[in-house]
């Protein structure tokens, strides 16, 4: 099977199990894309950066953890960045969060865009 | 040499196709939404057709919710995805649904528009490999 | 590593869906500022219920919008999904474009006019 010589940029604005199939369905296919040979980054943007909460346990609610995913992705060699004013936004501290990822600004998104060949919206 | 009507010119079934124009670009169409709940489904479906009108290759993938979309399978006294999604496999779109999802919803392919491929993630990345854009609809 | 040669001099944002609903359209837009302020053409296509983000002195995405259309960005409306919401054409920003053939110019710009391309 041939290696996929892509770039792919995944911006992910839902981030709950509220909206579980986004985030849980985002992160799928980052790994997909990375077990396939491609590169990829999450970008976790508005109700996105929910996903880095540490502690997340949905059992009793039947799913899957998102965190199980994202620990995949962090294995795989797949990079996270979040916008760091939603993440202020939302109440959120360093110490909520997964250490596995870089906060940016919002100015620093052209660049990201620039990076990638492709930019995929959940 | 073509056959002719009774007026001289072609019957519609002796008509030459007329030739697609190739634009030599390959569009993909991630859809993450199913019908109805938003028009996400009907822009999707009738943006692929219209690029492959003109010239495009395209290739759809249903993700997620959008497994929904070759769901909506007859004809219906209103104009609907289903129909702008059969249109355009009949144009020469390839179309593809992700497997995971649409066994979540118990969609086989025996449920949907013929023509539609269930298929695993790495469908998609095929589609990705070979695109000069992609665009995602979702909400 | 994967170094895919990406610079890129224009920008499209296309918006689905009205500011107010949630903050993705003024992202988008900011977005685009931020675009323009370096240099980079910009495009708005707006359809479907993003529509109303071209009602003039509506608020901010459009006041953001109108200022990039000032400053050279294009904007394109979709005339049908303009007259599927009763949108009052005498109150748009000026400068925008109603389109006809929706898809056709929504192709031709994704495909041809934009090297990148937003959706929210």
């Amino acid at each position: 099977m041939a290696s996929l010589n892509k770039k792919v940029l995944i911006s992910l604005v839902h981030g709950t199990y509220g909206h579980q199939d986004d985030g849980f369905g985002a992160v799928q296919l980052a790994n997909a894309i990375l077990a396939r040979g491609g590169e990829c980054t999450l970008f976790l943007r508005s109700d996105g950066v929910y996903i880095l909460v540490k502690g997340q346990d949905p059992n009793d609610l039947g799913l899957p953890s998102n965190l199980d995913e994202l620990a995949d992705f962090i294995e795989l060699g797949g990079v996270i960045k979040a916008d760091r004013a939603a993440v202020k936004e939302r109440g959120l501290l360093a110490t909520d969060l997964i250490e596995d990822h870089e906060l940016i600004e919002w100015d620093d998104v052209l660049g990201l865009l620039e990076e990638h060949d492709f930019c995929l919206t959940f | 040499m073509l056959n002719s009507g009774s007026q001289g010119n072609p019957t519609p079934s002796t008509r030459p196709k007329k030739m697609k124009k190739d634009m030599g670009k390959t569009l993909t169409i991630l859809l993450l939404r199913g019908p109805y709940i938003s028009e996400y489904a009907d822009l999707a479906a009738n943006m692929a057709l219209k690029a492959r009108k003109m010239g495009y290759k395209v290739n759809m993938f249903l993700y997620l919710d959008g497994a929904w979309l070759p769901h909506v399978k007859t004809d219906k006294e209103y104009s609907n995805a289903g129909e702008w999604l059969r249109w355009a496999i009949k144009k020469g779109v390839t179309v593809k649904a992700c497997h995971r999802c649409s066994e979540a919803r118990d969609l086989t392919e025996d449920d949907i528009i013929p023509g539609v491929e269930i298929s695993g993630l790495y469908g998609f990345l095929d589609m990705l490999a070979e695109s000069d854009k992609v665009i995602t609809f979702t909400g | 590593m994967i170094e895919p040669d990406n610079k890129f001099d224009s920008l499209g944002i296309i918006i689905a869906r009205t500011s107010i609903m949630t903050g993705n359209a003024r992202q988008a837009v900011d977005f685009g500022m931020g675009a323009a302020k370096k240099g980079k053409s910009v495009g708005i296509f707006l359809i479907s219920d993003g529509v109303w983000n071209a009602l003039n002195d509506s608020g901010n995405v459009s006041d953001i919008i109108g200022q990039l259309v000032n400053d050279g960005a294009k904007l394109y409306i979709s005339d049908e999904h303009a007259r599927a919401a009763g949108f009052p054409k005498d109150r748009v920003i000026e400068g925008a474009e109603f389109i006809e053939d929706t898809y056709k110019v929504l192709v031709n710009s994704v495909m041809e006019e934009w090297d990148k391309v937003i959706i929210c």
